[in-house]
């Protein structure tokens, strides 16, 4: 590689151990460790693991590292109020990080723009996500990414199981896997749709298989339902539906099912209409699914990470290159809501939520206000997908900011809404 | 279109590149999965930890019983009104309290007294039919006498029964009249107690002026009556259901609650489980509602959900699990399992923050987060531009 490819992937990742030494979700980073330390404390293997099996055991195959470093006497410390040691925050950071490096990779490979690579890399939602909140989407976007290459290069087989592991770290990755099912019925190959079939079973099995210890109820309520949004809580919601509707659901809307069906229909239709190529109708409707359930369920601020590498690969094969400059104008605002509407800007920073930018932290309804901007942006997302070639303008800028100050008057001063 | 293994097996040789990374990979994966094997459970375990229940000292179902009490309003003599801001009270088959707030930049309240008699041996649910106008709060209260003629509180702050925000739509509140007592009062004993006086209170913030009003229909107190289960199952019509979990534990380091629970009842039913320890809540659960896929329901409880109280309580003497119905019926209830997580979470040296250090801090982090990695986006995007 060359060395300004070098400097980039350098930056990206200095940018985000320095971040991730220090900063943290003190929740989400909480669940992580407990888990962890359960393990390699107790010795117990933890069948109530707060996400899908898969992000246990990646974790704990690192957090190896970090326990055979405290078996050797070394003693870490806690920052400010986190919930988990620094070092071993950074620890579990590092998957995450290795991940978003793949994904790097992969899009320098596939486009070999190190513009666009950099629009993921470099992009501040990405970072804050993987270093400063912890999260793990980028580890299913690194299958997911590598998914689309494959399918690509016409090795369906290999992207189904791409599809699948990205799908057992995070379900998003089970839509095109499914896409590629329906696809396979709709042209009938079968002996391909079983393939599918029996390696999504066995895999999953045997990804599950430790979890069945803690009894077959609650593998089927804790992980089943729960993942497929069919849990009993009335929890908190992100959502824009719920936040306008001031519902609490038990899982997702009952729209989720329309928009649903009407992916996969547009997905049959544009595959059986159209000359697109598969790569194109997989990577376009799985976009379209992205948006459909950042707005239609109880979406969490992370899912709006997913349209990212999708739409960076889709500007590419589509030579849309103002949709790959708005991923990155739409990583940034993402951030920038995330942290000032959501959290506060300290959240993450000391562990503990305080607001020092009273002007832009400490308003009313604020994720409505949040949810607004957000839906306006992925609107424009889709605007520049399905419509033809278009520049990325400073004009976008300046709508964002009017959609912005718009429901910052009627939802934070006139509260025309009140949840 | 397809790409049979064979394919790629061919492609595979040794020494290509692919053969490299994969080797790579498959070494890193092994370097890490060896000490995960061999080093699980070698930790000091002195940071977390989780106890298994399987089976609950005692199950009880608790519902409301006959009538022991109630207020006719009748006799307006008995009613004693004080505080800030004029009143009118009126009693006459029901309770009407007119009140004009004048403005003014401290928190003002009129509270309207009232003796009772109610024995506590006969574990009362006072339930309460009401209407508060919007913008201001109220709250009920309760006072008694021990068997041996000492005075006590029965209420609490923190208490669902306190600063509830009047909402201009009728409401029913009840509470558990043993339950408040023995919160504030956790080692008194209450056998031979009685609650003798009552408050309705409402408040208003500073600043806010106006007329406001507290209208109360019914007034009446149900025994509650408890149904015993055969070891971890109850059949019947309940509003909650108290399940003794051993000897109170610490509270400071626990983290999460899991119940597993096998429930049913009418249609409506939505129900909050709690975890109480002593008289305190230690942990909550979200509001939760019947499935159409099962009846099978794992929950989760945790410290950061306290915002209530459940209606009953446990043995101050020991660690309750409460399945309170927040609407409906229970029918049945099975317990299935209870683990309960203790985390310690230590925090950092000089962890008390001033805001000045605290914005230093958010400075360094957006610096790292927006300035550095926008800053080099447009160096690749302006002047890596022709290079790509």
């Amino acid at each position: 590689m060359k060395t300004r490819t070098w400097a980039t992937l350098l930056v990206g990742l200095i940018v985000r151990i320095e971040i991730a030494s220090f900063a943290g979700h003190p929740t989400d980073i909480g669940f992580f460790t407990y888990s962890a330390r359960l393990y390699y404390e107790t010795g117990r293997f933890d069948t109530l693991f707060s996400s899908l099996p898969l992000l246990y055991y990646i974790q704990l195959l690192f957090y190896s590292a970090y326990a055979m470093i405290r078996d050797a006497g070394f003693s870490d410390t806690v920052f400010l109020y986190h919930s988990s040691y620094m070092l071993e925050g950074l620890v579990l950071r590092i998957p995450e990080i290795l991940a978003d490096a793949g994904i790097f990779y992969l899009l320098l490979k596939f486009t070999g723009k190190l513009r666009y690579a950099a629009f993921y890399l470099l992009n501040p939602f990405i970072i804050y996500l993987t270093a400063a909140w912890g999260m793990y989407d980028s580890l299913m976007m690194l299958p997911l990414v590598a998914g689309f290459i494959l399918v690509s290069r016409n090795q369906m087989r290999l992207a189904s199981l791409a599809f699948l592991i990205s799908g057992l770290i995070k379900l998003f990755g089970i839509i095109p896997f499914g896409l590629m099912a329906i696809d396979n019925i709709a042209q009938k190959r079968f002996k391909e749709f079983g393939i599918q079939l029996g390696i999504g079973s066995a895999l999953s099995l045997i990804t599950f298989a430790p979890y069945f210890q803690g009894g077959l109820e609650n593998f089927y309520v804790g992980f089943v339902l729960r993942f497929l949004g069919g849990s009993g809580a009335l929890s908190r919601s992100y959502g824009i539906i719920a936040a306008f509707s001031g519902l609490r659901f038990t899982g997702s809307t009952p729209l989720i099912w329309l928009a649903g069906a009407v992916v996969v229909s547009a997905f049959m239709i544009d595959r059986r209409r159209s000359q697109r190529s598969m790569l194109k109708t997989l990577l376009l409707w799985s976009i379209v699914a992205a948006v459909s359930l950042d707005i239609f369920t109880q979406a969490e601020p992370q899912w709006l990470s997913w349209v990212i590498p999708l739409s960076i690969l889709y500007a590419f094969i589509t030579q849309k290159d103002g949709l790959a400059n708005f991923t990155y104008f739409f990583g940034t605002v993402s951030t920038f809501l995330s942290i000032t509407l959501l959290q506060s800007s300290t959240y993450l920073v000391t562990g503990v939520g305080s607001l020092l930018f009273n002007g832009l932290e400490a308003l009313p309804n604020s994720i409505i206000l949040s949810d607004v901007t957000a839906l306006s942006m992925l609107l424009m997302m889709l605007g520049y997908v399905f419509l033809k070639p278009a520049k990325f303008k400073v004009e976008v800028i300046a709508l964002t900011a009017l959609v912005y100050l718009q429901a910052y008057f009627w939802f934070s001063i006139m509260r025309i809404v009140s949840v | 279109m397809k790409t049979p293994i064979s394919s790629i097996s061919k492609r595979f040789q040794f020494r290509s590149k692919s053969f490299r990374l994969y080797s790579i990979l498959v070494l890193l994966v092994l370097s890490l999965a060896m000490p995960a094997i061999f080093l699980r459970g070698t930790l000091p375990q002195n940071t977390v930890s989780q106890v298994d229940i399987t089976q609950a000292v005692s199950l009880q179902g608790v519902s409301l019983g006959p009538l022991i009490w109630r207020e006719g309003f009748n006799n307006a003599s008995s009613w004693m009104l004080s505080g800030s801001g004029s009143a009118v009270l009126q009693v006459n088959g029901s309770l009407s309290l007119n009140i004009v707030f004048p403005s003014r930049t401290a928190a003002q309240a009129i509270t309207v007294y009232h003796n009772v008699d109610i024995s506590l041996d006969q574990s009362p649910v006072v339930t309460v039919r009401l209407q508060v106008s919007r913008g201001v709060s109220y709250g009920l209260r309760f006072w008694g006498m021990t068997v041996d003629n000492k005075s006590f509180t029965a209420w609490h702050e923190g208490s669902a029964l306190q600063h509830r925000p009047g909402l201009g739509a009728p409401e029913i509140v009840s509470a558990s009249l043993v339950t408040e007592s023995s919160i504030p009062n956790p080692t008194l004993s209450l056998t031979g107690a009685r609650i003798t006086r009552m408050a309705l209170y409402v408040e208003a913030g500073p600043l806010i002026t106006g007329a406001f009003s507290l209208y109360v229909s019914n007034l009446r107190a149900n025994s509650a009556q408890l149904t015993k289960a055969n070891q971890n199952e109850v059949n019947g019509n309940f509003t909650a259901l108290v399940a003794d979990l051993g000897p109170t534990m610490a509270t400071t380091t626990l983290y999460q609650v899991f119940v597993g629970l096998d429930i049913e009842g009418s249609l409506d039913l939505s129900y909050v489980p709690y975890l109480t320890v002593g008289a305190k809540v230690a942990a909550q659960g979200y509001t939760y509602v019947a499935k159409l896929a099962t009846t099978y329901e794992l929950a989760l409880l945790s410290p950061l959900l306290v915002n209530s109280s459940p209606l009953f309580s446990g043995s101050v003497h020991s660690s309750s699990l409460i399945v309170s119905a927040r609407t409906g019926m229970i029918n049945f209830f099975r317990l299935d399992s209870v683990s309960i997580r203790f985390f310690v979470q230590q925090t950092g040296q000089g962890a008390s923050l001033d805001p000045t250090t605290a914005r230093n801090l958010v400075y360094y982090f957006f610096i790292f987060l927006f300035v550095i990695p926008v800053a080099m986006v447009i160096l690749v995007v302006k002047v890596f531009k022709d290079e790509d």
